[in-house]
């Protein structure tokens, strides 16, 4: 005869045992970084069977599949991993692989690549939502919320910034409006001087006119590379202060001279802002805060 | 040594069978070719075959291989064979084993409408605009040089040439220029468009395409006599009967045709045209009869096991066809080359 203990107990183990079924059926392609940082918060990466290039690097450990590049995702390579679940942003396609994809039952969940907070904040909760991972969204916007109050709480004196993608030398293009490089600048407080859409090389003499308070440099050099991953928190100490460099193509800019350029890792962005960007702009919104006024670091009086 | 045509014939079309049933049962899906079969037979077996038969192709076995490996099998085929014949043709025409589908600015042209389209009309139009405005921009582009090179006395082939070179730079200014100021998304989308896929195949586009090759081949082969007398140089066909200038303009107007269509299905995909009439040409000798129908079966064997190892090599991602044809050619076209120039020397 079974007690009602014992019964309790069995009813316990079947739930458990059920539970397990359920989200172990999950079988989650994330095609976008954006996307992986956020199941990775949601505690659910066990549920990733594969992911895109732009992933990888925050997937070492895990031994699952590369799907390449996420405008050009191969149906049946897809197909093969027998997904649940495909996640990513408007960007990912092409669309008949998608539209496969959908009537073979795999969930397609797409999102705006976020520019804004505000769009970071509805990822997170869409995201969520399709994964059945409603329990964890509260933690995880908790913690961008304290973030953000983080990165608000801090001040800086400077206004104008341009963000620059480098290429070895030169740079390979100034982000201007709707890019994730003028979304980091909106969350350090900065005002982009470029206003046009997209990126666009900027001669020297154009950013000496431009003459912005500071410059963000983004590049993947070793140094950045190096401190990211040594770091305890990954997210922290992401940028570099490039007083040294005499090469850069901003070299004759007050803000070089005055040593406010600062290198960050772009991976950061290539999804848009992240956990990691807004860890990134804390880290340099509170260097900046320290930084001597422009006109004390020139020996002038502006 | 020249190989004999029927055994070379016979050769390609073993290697073509050989390929495409391996491209038909390989891929990073598990698809067995003999489950299908019996699938098949059971449910049409059935009394109410119309309601098992869409149960059947729904599945996800008959998916992948109906409309993705099939699709693509043919149109490997099939843009492989009008890439190689109409290589064949220009080096023909231009009397110059150098000379590529691309020389009279048909594939240039065409990549400029297909990045117009990219970067200047609205996103949503792009499934029909791209492959739209490749091949009216190809089609217009080969009529332009066309235009240029034609007076009252004929078609200079000099100028053809020269022109084609100038309309292909000026196409590649065009494409810089609209790069730069294409955005972000733009600037990634037509990164791809260049690099060549079969991804676009589809299972609606594969009657038009078959029967636009067959139809080519046919036309295409109805000149081989004509560009075997060209290769005599232009008097010496004028004096057998040949009307020089219309197998100029009807060669001109096939190549610029099978090209568009080509651009515009798969993108840029590079050195088929160049590189297998001049392999054919060695292994077989100049003779259009055989060249033509020859190239456009080799060309199709390249294509489909060049597709085989792009949709395998790094599964389940997939790499561009046109990195693996050029991979692939450029270092058997310098091969070539050398062999060449120690035969000759």
């Amino acid at each position: 005869m079974i007690t009602l203990k014992e019964l309790k107990l069995f009813s316990a183990i079947a739930l458990l045992l059920f539970a397990t079924t359920v989200n172990s059926a999950q079988r989650i392609i994330s095609a976008d970084l954006g996307a992986t940082q956020i199941i990775q918060q949601l505690d659910a990466t066990s549920f990733l069977v594969a992911a895109d290039l732009s992933s990888r690097h925050l997937l070492e450990k895990n031994e699952i599949a590369n799907i390449g590049y996420h405008r050009a995702l191969s149906t049946e390579g897809l197909l093969s991993l027998k997904p649940t679940i495909l996640v990513g942003s408007e960007a990912m396609g092409p669309a008949s692989t998608l539209d496969i994809l959908a009537r073979t039952g795999t969930k397609i969940v797409q999102y705006q690549t976020p520019y804004t907070l505000e769009q970071l904040e509805k990822n997170v909760r869409v995201i969520s939502t399709a994964l059945e991972q409603e329990e964890h969204v509260t933690k995880v916007l908790h913690a961008l919320s304290q973030s953000i109050n983080a990165l608000n709480a801090l001040s800086t004196q400077y206004q104008t910034a341009l963000f620059l993608l480098s290429a070895q030398g030169g740079h390979g293009g100034i982000a201007g409006i709707n890019t994730g490089g003028s979304a980091f600048l909106s969350l350090l407080g900065l005002t982009n001087l470029a206003d046009y859409e997209g990126y666009r090389k900027v001669s020297a003499e154009g950013l000496v006119a431009l003459d912005p308070d500071v410059i963000i440099v983004a590049s993947a050099n070793n140094k950045v590379e190096e401190q990211t991953q040594s770091s305890a928190n990954i997210y922290s100490n992401s940028y570099t202060n490039s007083k040294t460099d005499n090469n850069g193509v901003y070299r004759l800019t007050r803000a070089a001279k005055a040593g406010r350029v600062f290198t960050i890792n772009p991976r950061s962005l290539i999804a848009g802002l992240s956990f990691e960007s807004i860890e990134q702009a804390i880290a340099l919104k509170s260097a900046l805060s320290k930084q001597p006024k422009l006109s004390a670091a020139l020996g002038l009086s502006k | 040594m020249r190989l004999p045509f029927v055994s070379t014939m016979t050769a390609l079309l073993i290697g073509i069978a050989v390929i495409a049933l391996l491209s038909a049962i390989t891929g990073p899906a598990s698809v067995s070719l003999l489950s299908l079969v019996e699938n098949a037979f059971s449910h049409f077996s059935i009394s109410d075959s119309s309601l098992n038969s869409a149960a059947i192709t729904d599945s996800l076995e008959w998916i992948v291989f109906l409309e993705l490996r099939l699709p693509r099998v043919v149109f490997a085929l099939c843009i492989g064979c009008i890439l190689a014949q109409s290589g064949a043709t220009m080096q023909g025409l231009f009397r110059n084993p150098l000379a590529d589908p691309g020389i009279i600015g048909v594939s240039s042209g065409a990549a400029l409408g297909a990045i117009a389209a990219i970067v200047l009309l609205p996103a949503e139009w792009k499934v029909w605009s791209v492959p739209l405005m490749a091949f009216v921009y190809g089609l217009a582009t080969t009529l332009f040089v066309y235009t240029l090179a034609h007076n009252a006395r004929g078609t200079s082939v000099l100028i053809l040439l020269l022109a084609g070179v100038a309309i292909s730079a000026f196409s590649g200014a065009a494409i810089g220029l609209m790069s730069y100021f294409a955005d972000d998304a733009n600037l990634r989308e037509l990164s791809v468009w260049q690099m060549g896929t079969l991804a676009n195949a589809s299972t609606q586009h594969l009657l038009p395409i078959t029967l636009f090759t067959i139809g080519l081949a046919y036309a295409v082969q109805r000149n081989a006599a004509s560009l075997n007398a060209l290769l005599l140089g232009e008097p010496e066909a004028r004096h057998l009967g040949i009307d020089v200038e219309k197998l100029k303009r009807h060669s001109m107007l096939l190549v610029a045709l099978g090209v568009a269509v080509c651009v515009s299905y798969s993108g840029i995909i590079g050195f088929i045209g160049l590189v297998v009439p001049h392999l054919v040409r060695m292994l077989i000798g100049p003779d259009h009869r055989f060249l033509l129908p020859l190239s456009a079966l080799m060309g199709g064997l390249l294509l489909l096991t060049s597709d085989l190892i792009a949709r395998i090599l790094i599964s389940p991602a997939e790499l561009p066809i046109g990195l693996i044809t050029a991979l692939m050619g450029a270092p058997f076209f310098v091969a070539l080359l050398i062999q060449e120039r120690k035969r000759v020397s």
